[in-house]
């Protein structure tokens, strides 16, 4: 039996992957920020270290696997704080827990991080200046309805922060890859709006196509697991496209 | 066929574009590497109709202005995002007995 945590495993795809671990006999820690097994704030400083902390009272002698997978994608501040900083911080935090079992880690990022949506401003500072305050400072004016650039920043900068990280991490025995999953079925997207279901289905999930169906949770949760596991250990600085062909379809030539 | 494509294009019908084709076909477009994106490589009849669904809707792709130039070729515009190029969509091969596009290749005009 090995230690799994999961960032945000109180729904969708994260609670998908809890279910599936449980069922192959893991031993899971859900941190969310309610219904977990240790509800913390991960888009504050304060809350990601009570959780870090917490991991390192109950597991002094290591843990087997992170899973950051926490995020929103509607509040422009949120989505910095929680979708970059509640992941990196989180992943380094237990760096140590995860050394000490030759674990590994998996961060969610998404496959909107190959349609040219993000803004590399945004991601640059992420990636190389790190500073959340003064990022929130200068986000904190922009206009909401453009979400969705910062969304795909927060993941397109999470997953090349991921592939920055594996040689160092790989060096020291903890592997550490990304999965980029497509459109994904969640009680959000069953209630969206016409104009937002347009738009949806413009980004066409191809092992779905004409049924109209999003990507089934289990299927991002397989693959989280697999990457997570042992079976992986060849694996490390990969960002592995979990989206039904979506990205091979818009972006065949890109083969690396 | 190609009249029918010409107004698919126009009216940015992803599906009756998709109508079009062979179910085994291929559509190469030459264009987008003048404006510095990688050009499309696109294979199968559902990968038309899944792409263009995309470019229409999310893309900012328009056909524009495309004029039947002989029973292969249509000179058009292509916007891509607010960009537009001049070129030539050519048709070269079909199938003898659906006529069926097979192959179509866009290459700058």
């Amino acid at each position: 039996m090995s230690i799994y945590v999961v960032t945000g495993g109180s729904s969708g795809i994260g609670a998908k992957t809890v279910e599936l671990l449980k069922e192959c006999g893991h031993e899971t820690v859900n941190i969310d920020l309610n219904g977990g097994d240790i509800n913390a704030n991960l888009a504050t400083k304060e809350g990601r270290q009570a959780a870090i902390d917490e991991l390192h009272r109950r597991y002094p002698d290591g843990i087997d696997a992170m899973i950051c997978n926490a995020g929103v994608n509607r509040n422009i501040p949120l989505i910095i704080s929680l979708n970059y900083f509640g992941a990196t911080q989180m992943a380094m935090g237990v760096f140590d827990l995860l050394k000490k079992r030759g674990g590994s880690c998996v961060v969610v990022s998404s496959n909107t991080i190959a349609q040219g949506a993000a803004r590399m401003d945004v991601v640059g500072m992420l990636n190389n200046q790190a500073d959340e305050e003064r990022i929130l400072a200068l986000v904190k004016d922009y206009d909401r309805r453009t979400a969705h650039t910062f969304y795909a920043a927060t993941k397109y900068a999470l997953a090349r922060w991921a592939r920055r990280m594996s040689a160092s991490w790989g060096a020291q025995g903890v592997r550490i890859n990304a999965v980029a999953p497509g459109n994904v079925r969640t009680a959000m997207t069953d209630q969206l709006g016409p104009q937002e279901r347009v738009a949806v289905d413009a980004l066409p999930v191809p092992i779905n196509y004409g049924s109209g169906a999003l990507m089934d949770p289990n299927d991002l949760a397989n693959a989280i697991v697999f990457l997570a596991s042992p079976q992986a250990h060849g694996v490390n600085g990969v960002v592995l496209f979990v989206d039904g062909g979506t990205d091979a379809l818009l972006n065949s030539e890109k083969v690396y | 066929m190609i009249q029918k494509l010409v107004q698919a294009l126009q009216e940015k019908d992803y599906k009756a574009m998709a109508s079009c084709f062979a179910e085994e076909c291929r559509l190469f477009d030459y264009c987008p590497l003048r404006i510095k994106n990688e050009n499309y490589y696109i294979y199968g009849r559902w990968a038309v109709e899944m792409f263009y669904h995309n470019k229409f809707i999310l893309g900012g792709l328009s056909f524009l202005d495309p004029r039947i130039q002989d029973e292969r070729t249509i000179n058009l515009y292509i916007s891509y995002g607010g960009q537009v190029n001049h070129a030539l969509a050519t048709i070269e091969s079909w199938e003898p007995e659906s006529g069926l596009i097979r192959e179509l290749v866009i290459r700058p005009a």
